[in-house]
């Protein structure tokens, strides 16, 4: 039963007062807790889930758009799924810890935030290489974590999409291990792929990151 | 087993699925298969008054039905998705009809998420894809449990419950094999590879489930399954807040419903209580289930 | 320290509150978004809905109502909370 129910249900005026005064009593033997040891995260904790047009993703499930060839895609089809900023911001990642670790994200599972890149992409198709230890958070921020700036973002939609993949699945319009699998055997260039995967990531339903 | 070709490549077959009237009209020869094959336990008429859904399964005229063949779906004479190849029909008629209700019908809040009972109460198992959902519910409904359905949760705004949708099981590479073994008299249609999603089959929904369509149930337990190869079943409880969360990001159409929406929501996280499940194995998974324990 | 601000539920946004255990989900019915909190944020915005309020005065009640020490790790968080909530769009400041 949700707290609000039990807040609204009546009490007589006697049991008010009584409870009133035992808590004056009580008042001087509790001692309140600190902030610091609640085991509260030293920020803020706010998700939010933007209001949406009703899902018409499932036609991204049935439209066999995926079948590799780039000239059938339909850019109005709208399908479940976030663009980078979305899964980048602060209430999907939640607070970062003092170790660079985010604890509170809402990446789908297997998916974190400290996720080794190129567990999953790899490093010798030509595409691009972040460097072995970099995680889907540095390569999301790029210049800012490892320096780069030429990688024409190219890592940066690959998560977007995986993370799409793996937490709308069939209402994104692709299976799992599309966007691994895509990565590792692609024979165009860089930049195609980039664009490949913008195209791809475009595809979502129009929601504003939530701050 | 009746044969339903003829009608459904005349003036079609109407066949009631849970609350839903579907009237199907289709040559393709797969079609005609897959419907005798799984849907001969459901009630069906030559002629109705009235369906939910009117579907055409048709073959994509002019050169495409010589060179790699495909098919077309409409709904009431819309046709929402681009073709998929003919292979293909028959689970583009199950994808397709997932598509129609989960956009047209909003007296209930569907949520993307398996469902189950047993005794009245009910299990929601919302879960994005790759989890294992359709497989465990598979096996959940071959032992003992009955099938509400292996992808759509429908609560209903007027009566407060849980209601049947149990129509065929959508499972994938792997599970299908997993599954017939794990369920021998279990009825499976044709397998049909080089989907978007691998090679997938479905499995008849339990006959029982068919026959019990009208029965709804009272939701009592949402529980988010995550299949992990080697482990231990663990069932932890998850905190409310977060799948309240959870379960309207998996609801198709609680935007649309806007307040009664989150309502609805809302009094689904009061009556149940909420897990996360972890498992490897199929009867860890079945005592798990079996051992659960109403809510306070 | 909190300041002499006062702080309200922003004009024409309406709130329908769950709480669970010490968690608090709401729907914001102006713009169909649905936001969780942790407990203190969410006493924060519960606060505001009853009436304006400045910020000293919030740090206290807060302090009152979760049995928390008004200290500066408090204050800091329920200025933090308002600068999210306001980011959101659901609070508002008294300039």
């Amino acid at each position: 039963m949700s707290d609000d129910i039990r807040e609204s249900q009546n009490m007589s005026e006697s049991e008010e007062k009584t409870n009133l005064v035992n808590e004056d009593k009580q008042a001087a033997n509790v001692s309140r807790r600190k902030f610091a040891k609640l085991g509260l995260l030293t920020a803020p904790v706010i998700m939010t889930l933007n209001s949406r047009p009703v899902l018409g993703a499932y036609q991204c499930t049935v439209s066999g758009q995926m079948s590799g060839n780039l000239s059938n895609f339909d850019s109005t089809v709208q399908c479940a799924g976030n663009s980078e900023l979305v899964w980048m911001d602060a209430s999907v990642l939640g607070p970062q810890g003092s170790d660079g670790t985010f604890l509170a994200h809402s990446w789908p599972a297997p998916f974190t935030p400290q996720s080794i890149f190129h567990n999953y992409f790899s490093r010798f198709n030509g595409i691009f290489d972040y460097g072995e230890t970099a995680t889907f958070y540095q390569v999301m921020k790029r210049k800012q974590e490892l320096g780069i700036t030429g990688d024409n973002k190219v890592g940066r939609k690959a998560i977007g999409t995986l993370l799409n993949i793996h937490q709308y699945g069939e209402y994104f319009g692709l299976p799992v291990g599309w966007a691994e699998n895509t990565w590792n055997t692609w024979a165009g260039t860089r930049r195609e792929l980039a664009d490949f995967c913008k195209v791809l990531n475009a595809r979502f339903l129009n929601t504003p990151p939530p701050i | 087993m009746n044969d339903f070709s003829t009608q459904l490549g005349g003036r079609g077959l109407y066949i009631q699925t849970g609350p839903f009237c579907v009237h199907l009209q289709s040559s393709i020869a797969t079609v005609a298969d897959g419907i005798t094959q799984l849907y001969s336990e459901y009630p069906s008429f030559k002629e109705k008054d009235f369906a939910d859904f009117h579907i055409h399964l048709d073959t994509v005229a002019g050169i495409r039905r010589l060179i790699r063949p495909q098919v077309q779906f409409s709904f009431d004479g819309y046709i929402p998705f681009k073709p998929l190849p003919l292979d293909q029909a028959f689970p583009m008629f199950e994808w397709g009809l997932n598509w129609c209700v989960a956009n047209n019908i909003h007296e209930y809040l569907i949520i993307h998420a398996a469902v189950i009972e047993k005794n009245g109460v009910a299990a929601i198992l919302p879960a994005p894809p790759g989890s294992g959902k359709s497989t465990l519910c598979a096996a959940l409904v071959n032992r003992g449990w009955r099938l509400f359905s292996d992808e759509l949760a429908m609560f209903c705004l007027r009566t407060r419950m849980l209601v049947p949708l149990p129509r065929p099981v959508n499972l994938k590479n792997n599970s299908i094999n997993l599954i017939k073994n794990y369920a021998p008299e279990a009825i499976f249609g044709r397998e049909v590879s080089d989907t978007n999603k691998g090679t997938v089959a479905h499995m008849k929904a339990p006959t029982e489930s068919i026959l019990r369509a009208a029965e709804a149930a009272l939701p009592s337990w949402i529980i988010m399954p995550r299949y992990q190869e080697g482990a231990k079943p663990v069932l932890e409880s998850r905190p409310k807040a977060q799948t309240c969360m959870d379960l309207a990001q998996n609801s198709f159409n609680y935007s649309l419903l806007a307040e009664d929406g989150f309502l609805a929501i809302s009094e689904l996280i009061d009556k149940c209580d909420c897990y996360d499940f972890t498992y490897s194995q199929l009867d860890d998974a079945i005592k798990i289930f079996d051992d659960l324990e109403l809510p306070q | 320290m909190p300041d002499g601000k006062h702080w309200r539920v922003s004009a024409g946004v309406g709130i329908i509150w769950r709480s669970w255990d010490s968690e608090s989900v709401v729907y914001e019915s102006f713009s169909g978004d649905i936001h969780s909190f942790d407990m203190v944020t969410g006493a924060v915005l519960k606060l505001l809905v009853q009436h304006t309020q400045d910020e000293t005065t919030l740090v206290n009640s807060i302090s009152r109502t979760l049995e928390i020490e008004p200290d500066h790790s408090l204050s800091l968080f329920v200025k933090q909370s308002l600068v999210r909530l306001s980011g959101l769009g659901l609070v508002e400041c008294d300039k």
